[in-house]
């Protein structure tokens, strides 16, 4: 502001405003933003680990239903791939035959080894997440 | 191995890191260590903690408030890109923490603060009725982008440089602003005068 132009109220408000003296900072801040920022790391670390669990679980099960629709599903349209290759109509009887024979037992083990892989998938989840609060705890 | 090294000798990170510029110290927070970012706000505490202040004339709101924007900073931190110093981007946090805050306050109706302890009650009232306090006050009643200048400016150790690119304006525009907020000020400090009598 220019000086000639200052009235008394202006000088009174320029030198309340420049008169402000700096505040010591509180006692113990430094260490109360630390503990905050280490709270908010160990949070994003597992945000970011729990999100790539999940996700691995989600491509796990994804794989795991596509492989399950997928062998009927070749089963039953294979005919038009071996239908060219000599000898291949018999195999496809025998397979057919086969699968019509034990389709109990197939979906049976499908459905065992879904188990084991959801199993496997949750103990994996799980664990580290069962740490992880622990280790909060004894922060 | 930095981990190793740190664990070894601390007094020998902890001199190093002072050493460090604040991009170095930005880069080895987003690598992961939290001590990195210790040191930064070792470094601009005083003027964070100053500047909060002086949007929320509280010492307890103020402390908060510079909590929530080294908080915020070290969220925020993987979307600094080093286009300006990182004090100006911390200190244009720590302006959008106080003023969240003022807005939040004011739409509940919250604007006149009431300390909790009567001691600083006391003190504060003492405080307040002392005109240069009243009129640092008032800054708190200017448009905020006009009180966002004006408590950069009085605060000794921001630049005119960095103020306009904490608001991303140019030059120009932050003179013409601050002339205008300057003329603002005078009319609420001249109201308040009015209203309550010069102390």
């Amino acid at each position: 502001m220019d000086p000639n132009n200052m009235t008394e109220l202006d000088r009174m408000i320029e030198e309340a405003l420049k008169s402000e003296p700096l505040r010591p900072v509180p006692n113990g801040f430094h260490r109360r933003v630390e503990e905050r920022v280490r709270v908010a790391a160990f949070a994003s670390q597992e945000r970011r680990g729990f999100h790539s669990r999940l996700w691995a679980s989600a491509v796990l099960f994804a794989m795991l239903g596509f492989t399950l629709v997928l062998v009927p599903a070749l089963a039953f349209f294979q005919g038009w791939t071996v239908r060219a290759l000599p000898g291949a109509m018999g195999y496809l009887d025998y397979l057919t035959v086969f699968f019509m024979q034990s389709w109990g037992e197939i979906l049976l083990a499908l459905a065992g080894a879904a188990g084991v892989v959801g199993a496997v998938a949750a103990v994996w989840m799980i664990v580290p997440l069962v740490r992880g609060k622990s280790a909060h705890q004894q922060q | 191995m930095s981990w190793l090294q740190a664990a070894m000798w601390p007094e020998v990170e902890r001199a190093r890191m002072t050493e460090d510029s604040d991009l170095a110290l930005v880069q080895r927070t987003r690598a992961g260590e939290v001590e990195a970012f210790s040191e930064l706000v070792r470094r601009h505490e005083r003027v964070v903690y100053n500047l909060s202040f002086r949007f929320m004339r509280d010492n307890a709101l103020a402390e908060d408030m510079a909590q929530e924007a080294f908080l915020k900073a070290y969220r925020l931190l993987h979307g600094f890109r080093g286009g300006c110093s990182f004090s100006t981007w911390l200190y244009r946090v720590t302006s959008s923490v106080c003023l969240t805050e003022l807005n939040r306050r004011k739409r509940r109706g919250e604007v006149e603060l009431t300390p909790a302890h009567t001691n600083e009650a006391a003190a504060e009232a003492e405080e307040a009725s002392d005109t240069p306090e009243m009129i640092r006050r008032c800054v708190t009643k200017l448009p905020e982008r006009y009180a966002t200048i004006v408590s950069m400016y009085y605060l000794q150790e921001v630049s005119y440089e960095d103020i306009a690119e904490t608001m991303k304006i140019p030059m120009g525009t932050l003179k013409t602003w601050m002339h205008r907020a300057r003329l603002q000020l005078r009319k609420i400090v001249e109201k308040e005068m009015k209203t309550h009598g010069p102390q």
